[in-house]
C-alpha cells in the first residue's frame, strides 16, 4: 500500500490527533491497571497503521522482537469501533506472569497439564490488559465497547488463520500498536488493535470531532 | 409486556445471574441462583456478597470485579483456573472426584443512561458435565489401554514438567527404566495372552511398591519408566531393587501354568550438566543395558560421571 493511499484512508493530521487520544486514553489504563493488577503497566506511545488484511500477518510478524515461542490471545471487541485485539507474549514470560498473579506455581488442579492452566493464566491477563486499553480508548471516542470472550490462539505463532469473515480482502484496517511492560519485571508484550474497515468512517468522524473540541 | 417476558426469561434461563452495586451488595439473584444456593433472593439482597460468600473476599476476586467496575470490560473466570465462583453442589450429577458444580463465570458491567459503569453483572454456567467428560477424555489419552498405567506420551510430559521444576527448585530427580527379562519366550512359550497378563501384573506389582508422587507409566513393548521426584539416585536404587525383588517372587498363574519372571533395570539421576530431559531417558536407558549385559535381574545405576 502506497503512502498516497495511506492517506487517503487517515490523514497525517488524523494520524496524530489518534495518537493523542490514544495516549490520553493508555494514561488513564495504565494508572487503572496499577489499582486493578497491583502494579504498574507502562503503555507505550502507539504505532498507527493502515494496510489491507493480507499485510496483517507479515506486519505483526516483522513487528514482534521476541525469540523464543510466542503466546497469542486474541479477543473481539464491537462497539461502533470494532476489530480484533491481539495480546502477544513470549514464552520466557510465562513464570514471571504467574508471579505477577501472585501464583508463584500453578497448582495442579483436577487433570489439567502446566501448560493448560499457563495458559489459562495468560488469557485472563490479556482479558484485563486488551480491555483496559480497549474501554479507555473507546470512552475516549464516547463509545461503548462488549466483548466476546479471549481465545488462545496457540503458542506456535499462528495468525496466519487470522479473521477472513472480519477483515475482509480488498479493504483497509487500521492497526494500534503498542509495547506493554510490567513495572519493576522483566515481561513485555504487544497488543495490536485492528480495527475493522467499517469502523474507520466512525473513527474519523470521532477524531475529527475530538479535534474539534479542542480548537 | 417486555418486563414481563425478560423476567420470564431471566428466571428460566439456565445460567446464574447475580448483579452487584460498587460494595459488592447483592441486589439481584435470579431463581436459578436460589436453586442452586438453595438461597432464596429475599435471603441474600442487600448483603455483601463477602458474607454470604466468604471465600469470594480474595484479592483476586476483588481485582476482577474492580476492573469491570473500571473499565467496563468483560472478565471472564474459566473453570479450569478457578473450578467454581460458587461452592454449589452439582444436582443429578454423582462423581467422586468433583465435589463442587464446575463453573464458568463471566462478569460485565452494567451502565446507566450516561454510559457510567454503575453495577457488575456475574453469569454462572454449570459446566459440571463437561468437565466429567473431558477429564474422561484426559485419563484415556494418558492410560496405556493394556496395562492401565499411564502412557509414554503422559510420562514424557511429567518428566517434561519434572525437568522445569528441577530447574526452578534444584530438587533432586530421578528414573527408573526396567523391562522384562526374557519376555519374547514368554510370547513364545505360552502365546501373547500369556505375554499379556505378565505385563498387566508386572505393571500392577511395580506400581504398588512405588509412592502416590511417583509416577510409573509403560514406555513401550515389556519395557517400563518411573519417574521419582525429589529423590536422590540412592534412594531411586532401593526403590527398584524393591520393585525387582517384589516381581521375582510373585507368581504368575495363566491358565495351568505357572511363571516367574525377573526383570533388568536402570537408574540415573538428573545432573546440572545434562542439557535436556532426554539425556535423563538416555543415562537410565544406558544403565539398563549395562544390566542386560551383566546377567539380568539386577539394577544398575548410571549417573552422568559414569556409574
Amino acid at each position: 500500500m502506497t503512502q498516497s493511499e495511506n492517506r487517503l484512508i487517515l490523514s497525517d493530521f488524523e494520524k496524530d490527533a489518534l495518537k493523542e487520544i490514544i495516549n490520553l486514553a493508555f494514561g488513564s489504563a495504565s494508572a487503572g491497571l496499577a489499582d486493578v493488577m497491583g502494579m504498574y503497566v507502562f503503555l507505550n506511545v502507539p504505532v498507527i497503521e493502515v494496510m489491507q488484511p493480507e499485510e496483517i500477518c507479515k506486519y505483526i510478524e516483522n513487528e514482534i522482537s521476541l525469540s523464543k515461542g510466542l503466546n497469542v490471545v486474541e479477543q473481539y471487541y464491537i462497539g461502533k469501533i470494532r476489530g480484533m485485539a491481539y495480546m502477544v507474549l513470549s514464552f520466557e514470560n510465562v513464570d514471571e506472569i504467574l508471579t505477577i498473579l501472585g501464583l508463584k506455581e500453578i497448582q495442579k488442579v483436577q487433570s489439567y497439564s502446566h501448560d493448560i492452566l499457563a495458559q489459562e493464566t495468560i488469557i485472563e491477563i490479556a482479558n484485563i490488559i486488551i480491555g483496559a486499553c480497549v474501554s479507555k480508548i473507546a470512552e475516549m471516542l464516547s463509545d461503548v465497547v462488549t466483548y466476546l470472550p479471549p481465545r488462545y490462539i496457540g503458542s506456535d505463532y499462528s495468525l496466519e488463520a487470522i479473521s477472513k469473515e472480519l477483515f475482509k480482502p480488498d479493504s483497509y484496517v487500521i492497526i494500534l500498536k503498542t509495547v506493554f511492560k510490567f513495572e519493576g519485571k522483566e515481561v513485555n508484550g504487544y497488543i495490536f488493535l485492528v480495527n475493522t474497515y467499517d469502523s474507520i468512517q466512525w473513527l474519523k468522524d470521532s477524531i475529527n470531532k475530538f479535534i474539534e473540541a479542542y480548537i | 409486556m417486555l418486563n414481563s417476558f425478560l423476567s420470564q426469561i431471566i428466571d428460566n434461563i439456565n445460567c446464574g445471574i447475580v448483579v452487584l452495586n460498587p460494595n459488592f451488595e447483592i441486589v439481584f439473584w435470579n431463581k436459578w441462583m436460589e436453586i442452586n444456593s438453595k438461597m432464596m433472593a429475599e435471603q441474600v439482597l442487600n448483603k455483601s456478597i463477602f458474607e454470604i460468600f466468604p471465600h469470594l473476599k480474595t484479592e483476586k476476586f476483588i481485582k476482577q470485579c474492580k476492573s469491570t467496575l473500571l473499565f467496563g470490560n468483560f472478565t471472564y473466570l474459566s473453570q479450569k483456573l478457578h473450578q467454581y465462583i460458587f461452592p454449589f453442589k452439582p444436582i443429578g450429577t454423582s462423581n467422586e472426584q468433583i465435589e463442587n458444580m464446575q463453573q464458568t463465570c463471566a462478569i460485565f458491567p452494567i451502565r446507566d443512561q450516561d454510559n457510567k459503569v454503575t453495577h457488575i453483572c456475574i453469569t454462572v454456567y454449570d459446566v459440571t458435565d463437561l468437565v466429567i467428560y473431558q477429564m474422561r477424555l484426559i485419563e484415556l489419552s494418558r492410560t496405556d489401554m493394556l496395562t492401565g498405567i499411564n502412557n509414554r506420551g503422559y510420562l514424557e510430559e511429567r518428566l517434561m514438567e519434572e525437568w522445569e521444576r528441577h530447574k526452578r527448585h534444584k530438587r533432586p530427580l530421578s528414573i527408573i527404566m526396567f523391562d522384562i527379562d526374557d519376555f519374547k519366550k514368554i510370547n513364545d512359550t505360552y502365546g501373547h495372552l500369556a505375554g499379556d497378563l505378565v505385563l498387566k501384573t508386572v505393571a500392577k506389582v511395580s506400581q504398588m511398591k512405588l509412592r502416590e508422587i511417583d509416577i510409573i507409566g509403560r514406555y513401550g513393548g515389556e519395557e517400563f519408566c518411573c519417574i521419582l521426584p525429589d529423590t536422590h539416585f540412592r534412594d531411586a536404587y532401593k526403590v527398584a531393587e524393591r520393585i525387582r525383588l517384589a516381581i521375582q517372587n510373585e507368581t504368575i498363574v495363566y491358565k495351568s501354568h505357572s511363571m516367574n519372571v525377573t526383570i533388568s533395570g536402570g537408574v540415573a539421576d538428573i545432573t546440572d550438566s545434562m542439557k535436556d530431559y532426554d539425556e535423563l531417558f538416555r543415562c537410565a536407558d544406558n544403565a539398563l543395558y549395562v544390566a542386560k549385559k551383566s546377567g539380568k535381574n539386577r539394577i544398575e545405576i548410571l549417573t552422568k560421571g559414569g556409574h
